[in-house]
């Protein structure tokens, strides 16, 4: 059996305490460990892999669209789905049920003119004359992987969030 | 989510912060360390009671804590192991006037705080003057000097 040495000066001290030498040691390494498990967390944290960040950011575009929203992001965080587009009239944006489910809706700027069930997806129509720029507010309710669908009149996209606690 | 688990997950990430930052961390507080653990009791306040604001969640918070606080304190008394592994064991840090170097590094403790500890609580103007220093558990250091063993 091989006995793991000792890396601190061993006394002995005429004291009555018990300093447990090894849970020591095991109790610095473990805070060394920890202190990088902090930097690291600190560091993907920065970039983005936990929200607002570079990593977190996706955008694709399609036709006269192109979306933009969070694929990482946090439970009860209010995060934002820009959608940009250059039809010249009416703009119909689609979402599954299933997908908005997992979200409560903050906030939607410009409001829609109308909104509507069809097929099983929530239709917001916005009415415009130009480029438009819509953008929902939306605060996940669920941890965990969320995948769904959106489409802004015929450009349709797929997309994905993992939301953490 | 679920307060219970809110309260537990909040409970023990703070405890293991503060293990990895090691005994020292709260018994020196500084006025900026003060400041910061304002802003720390802030921020968990939020993540702890998201925006119930209900007396029934605040009162399944308190309990949660108060709660899982006192687990530990059972399996401390009940297990050595945990006991140290949580709170660390006293560690001699000064034997006879001389420092423990690799003790004192691996605690994050230096002979100014040595001496700091001897001055306030011994009297003490050198390191010869002290046979042991010890650092307790709760991360301050005692002094035993030398004429008082005698």
């Amino acid at each position: 059996m091989s006995k793991k040495k000792l890396t601190v000066e061993v006394i002995e001290a005429d004291l009555d305490i018990k300093e447990h030498l090894k849970m020591q040691e095991s109790g610095w390494n473990f805070q060394r460990v920890g202190l990088y498990c902090i930097l690291i967390f600190v560091l993907t944290a920065a970039v983005g892999l936990y929200g607002n960040g570079v990593s977190s950011k996706k955008t694709m575009t399609q036709g006269n669209t192109r979306i933009e929203f969070q694929q990482f992001f946090r439970q009860e965080a209010k995060m934002q789905l820009k959608i940009s587009t250059d039809s010249h009239e009416k703009a119909i944006i689609s979402f599954p049920t299933h997908y908005l489910n997992h979200f409560e809706i903050d906030a939607i700027v410009p409001e829609p003119s109308d909104s509507y069930f069809e097929n099983g997806e929530i239709r917001y129509a916005f009415n415009g004359d130009d480029a438009m720029m819509i953008t929902f507010y939306l605060v996940p309710q669920k941890v965990g992987k969320i995948r769904g669908s959106l489409r802004v009149n015929e450009d349709s996209f797929k997309i994905y969030h993992l939301i953490f606690p | 989510m679920n307060p219970v688990i809110r309260g537990v997950a909040v409970y023990l990430f703070v405890y293991l912060i503060f293990r990895i930052l090691g005994k020292r961390s709260l018994a020196e507080v500084t006025t900026f360390d003060f400041v910061l653990l304002l802003i720390i009791s802030e921020t968990t306040t939020d993540a702890l009671i998201s925006e119930d604001y209900s007396l029934t969640a605040c009162f399944v918070m308190v309990c949660t804590l108060v709660g899982v606080d006192y687990l530990f304190s059972i399996i401390k008394e009940k297990s050595t192991w945990f006991q140290v592994v949580s709170d660390g064991a006293p560690l001699v840090i000064v034997d006879n006037g001389k420092p423990l170097v690799k003790r004192m590094e691996k605690s994050r403790v230096d002979e100014e705080d040595v001496m700091e500890a001897a001055r306030l609580t011994q009297g003490l103007r050198h390191m010869e003057e002290i046979l042991y220093a010890v650092l307790e558990r709760d991360g301050t250091i005692s002094i035993v000097p030398k004429q008082k063993s005698k």
